[in-house]
């Protein structure tokens, strides 16, 4: 007989070498795809500045009008015949916000995309309409959404966020923001008068350039129709390409202002027989949403943090720390990260060498202090109002890589920082999770509901529940489940925070990202917590949580229960004397130091 | 281990040079490991090819929670299993790769010529595919049974089985070869 031995040899010898051919086929479409994907996000967005704000629901909402109006009035300024810092940018807003509707039906040709939408900046109300037949209704000054899913054939109504302040000011950010980036790529402007379906219109083609390892190109040509007496425009064209010339984006836009828009879905052509799912906020919910908001907006705005992450090894029953992130915040929309992640130190271990206060941990800055860690990658994240730097290094004493530098025009943005994104600030975004108030996308609900642990904590809960968000034939988002248990006596504090990712609005099993990818099989039965362990508060009185433990537990398919324990411990100065030059771009190390 | 994790920390930053490094470190080990499982040097290039063309598409996505390695291993292990059941649903008859195919296919099957490991990829080809994929997941992808069990949702006992059958199987059809 063949021994065992021999045939588990053989089997660890099979290798099989990849011709050349494939290689370079497959490394070829790999990196085309990724450039693509790149690319789909530049596609819907432009400048890479625009991709990050995209990732903002709320910018959303207003991108489709933001684009074309800050199209408009940046080819206004290019021309000479507007300047932003004169009063005609603010009649030219003022006009734009007084009509009753704004009303825009958009065609991308290249994907065949279709859109339309009704804006009413008075009434605060938004309806969009979507090529998939989804149409959804969001009544900002009541709280609610409403959403068609043409699969399911039902309205559903449910508790929207009222972000009313957000939604005035992007627009205005962006405009800002898009003007400054495409003069920084030198944008060529032509302007023409003529008429347009009778009216008077000016005229204006611009030619937009940007930059691909090194070399400009031409990346897009616009055309916009502005009614020369209302100064607002009514039609806009717009082409886009990638560095090889490939159009990416090739789409118009119609503009009209009607006097009445519509007054709910069915205005938009959905069906009086769907089914109606009436999720509508309570009177309670909007009570605690509105005490949950006001004490988050009221958390410390200048400070500076230091968190340090611990692991459990569950198997040895003690925690290693294995990263430490140093926060900034002035409170006047500057921002810095330090991150540091360095190969795991028993955390007994560690707060003997380092301490266990912020005034300790704040030396490990020290390159000494530093140095005793294997650190294997370090990171440092600054935004100065306008522009996000970050650069790195793979290992302690190695040089820095080159200072990467993005346009992010506005301060409200959600802003990528490091490996983490904040709608705000790490305080904020760890006391009251930004979860509970942007959680669904349209098609879940939000309820106040009870259990027993709640009562017997004295909580109040809410649930989150949230359907999977299919788009153009894949999962972009799954279907998720929270429960939010937060302390009135903690300044509404989530004290508690579960995630089900199993649990959907609907009550079924979500499905995973990838349906050739079993990876989420893994977490089966998933049941995640967070769970403030101690409270911190400032000399102002401003509570935050000082200690969040993290558990995740799951079951294989043994009926065995594994698990995974992680603790956040945030040490916090909210009256900082912060470090020179903090927030100084020019400060940075300069690549290859 | 802390090399794939940098990698992975670039690539989801949207580095391409971190993209092209993962690809080429794992190219072949990934290639291998598929042929070993669909028994096809020339399927095993496309669902490689597939595989990494969707994984560049959405670094975003990716839920990575063991390590690199394992997880690349999953998810080529899920693509090539989809190709047998595409295959079963065609009815197709699932071609043997032997020596004189290599040459035409590209791929250096240098390793495979060997004439011991012809004969062990020959009687591999002849295993049921659960056991086959159990083996191969197990012996060349490095994967515990643990993780194998995990990731294709059946039990452990269910793999170490499997794992059995397929030893005790190999054996016999390597003992026949032998007595030709």
């Amino acid at each position: 007989m063949t021994p065992v031995k021999k045939i588990e040899g053989l089997i660890k010898r099979l290798q099989v070498t990849p011709g050349e051919q494939m290689h370079e086929r497959t490394l070829h479409d790999v990196l085309q795809a990724h450039e693509q994907s790149n690319d789909a996000v530049l596609t819907a967005a432009g400048p890479s500045w625009w991709a990050s704000i995209m990732q903002s629901k709320m910018a959303k909402i207003g991108a489709a009008a933001a684009i074309l109006i800050g199209l408009t009035l940046m080819l206004y300024r290019r021309d000479g015949s507007f300047d932003i810092s004169t009063p005609a940018f603010a009649q030219m807003i003022e006009a734009m916000e007084k009509m009753p509707w704004l009303h825009i039906v958009y065609h991308d040709r290249v994907r065949d995309y279709r859109e339309e939408r009704w804006f009413s900046y008075k009434l605060k109300i938004l309806l969009s309409k979507y090529a998939d037949g989804k149409v959804q209704y969001l009544d900002y000054p009541n709280n609610r959404r409403t959403v068609y899913d043409p699969g399911s054939d039902t309205v559903i109504i449910s508790y929207m966020s009222n972000l009313s302040g957000d939604l005035y000011e992007i627009p205005r950010s962006l405009v800002d923001g898009w003007i400054e980036a495409w003069q920084a790529d030198g944008a060529e402007i032509r302007h023409e008068k003529g008429k347009y379906e009778g009216v008077d219109v000016d005229i204006y083609y611009c030619t937009g350039y940007s930059t691909h390892e090194g070399i400009r190109y031409v990346c897009s040509q616009a055309e916009v129709v502005v009614d020369r007496t209302e100064r607002v425009p009514i039609l806009s064209e717009d082409k886009y390409w990638d560095h090889q010339g490939k159009l990416l984006r090739d789409s118009s836009a119609t503009w009209d202002y009607p006097a009445d828009g519509p007054k709910d879905v069915y205005a938009a052509g959905v069906a009086r027989s769907a089914k109606v799912l009436d999720y509508s906020p309570t009177p309670e919910l909007l009570n605690v949403m509105e005490a949950y908001r006001s004490h988050r907006d009221n958390a410390p705005g200048r400070y500076i943090a230091i968190v340090v992450y611990a692991t459990d090894q569950v198997t040895s029953q003690s925690y290693v720390v294995d990263g430490l992130d140093i926060f900034y915040y002035n409170g006047i929309g500057q921002r810095r990260l330090e991150e540091f992640r360095f190969h795991p130190v028993p955390q007994k271990e560690f707060l003997a060498q380092f301490g266990d206060s912020f005034d300790s941990l704040m030396k490990l800055r020290r390159d000494e202090m530093i140095g005793r860690l294997d650190t294997w990658i370090e990171e440092a994240v600054m935004y100065d109002g306008k522009y996000r730097y970050s650069q790195q290094r793979s290992n302690h004493g190695e040089s820095w890589s080159a200072v990467e530098r993005v346009y992010v025009p506005g301060t409200g943005y959600r802003l990528p920082m490091g490996g983490h994104v904040f709608w705000r600030d790490i305080l904020s975004e760890l006391g009251w999770p930004n979860s509970l108030l942007h959680s669904t996308h349209g098609r879940g609900r939000t309820l106040l509901v009870e259990n027993d642990y709640s009562r017997s904590n004295d909580l109040i809960c809410v649930e989150v529940l949230d359907e999977e968000l299919p788009r153009e034939n894949t999962v972009v988002q799954q279907a998720r489940g929270w429960l939010h248990y937060l302390n009135p006596k903690r300044d509404y504090i989530c004290e508690r925070q579960e995630i089900h990712p199993d649990l959907s609005a609907a009550g079924r099993p979500a499905e995973g990202f990838d349906g050739t990818c079993a990876m989420y099989v893994f977490f089966r039965g998933l049941f995640s917590v967070a769970e403030v362990a101690e409270y911190g508060q400032t000399d102002l009185g401003q509570q935050y949580p000082k200690k969040i433990l993290m558990r995740s537990r799951w079951h294989n398919d043994d009926q065995n229960t594994e698990q995974r324990r992680k603790m956040i411990t945030v040490y916090v100065d909210a009256d900082p004397e912060f470090p020179e030059g903090i927030f100084d771009p020019g400060k940075l190390p300069k690549g290859g130091e | 281990m802390v090399e794939d994790r940098l990698l992975m920390w670039e690539f989801r930053r949207g580095s391409r040079d971190a993209l092209r490094r993962i690809y080429e470190k794992y190219e072949g080990y990934l290639l291998t490991l598929a042929s070993a499982l669909l028994n096809d040097v020339h399927t095993a290039e496309d669902v490689v090819h597939d595989f990494f063309v969707s994984f560049a598409q959405a670094p975003e996505k990716l839920k990575l929670d063991g390590n690199l390695k394992s997880y690349l291993v999953t998810c080529v292990a899920n693509r090539a299993r989809d190709k047998i059941r595409e295959r079963q649903r065609q009815r197709a008859h699932i071609q043997r790769v032997d020596c004189a195919d290599s040459g035409a296919r590209g791929p250096e099957l240098s390793a495979v010529c060997d004439e011991e490991l012809q004969k062990l990829s020959r009687a591999l080809g002849q295993l049921p595919y659960q056991q086959r994929e159990v083996m191969i997941l197990h012996l060349r992808g490095g994967m515990k049974f643990r993780q194998i069990a995990k990731s294709q949702g059946i039990s452990m006992n269910t793999v170490k089985s499997r794992y059995r059958y397929g030893l005790r199987k190999l054996r016999e059809l390597l003992d026949g070869e032998a007595a030709k």
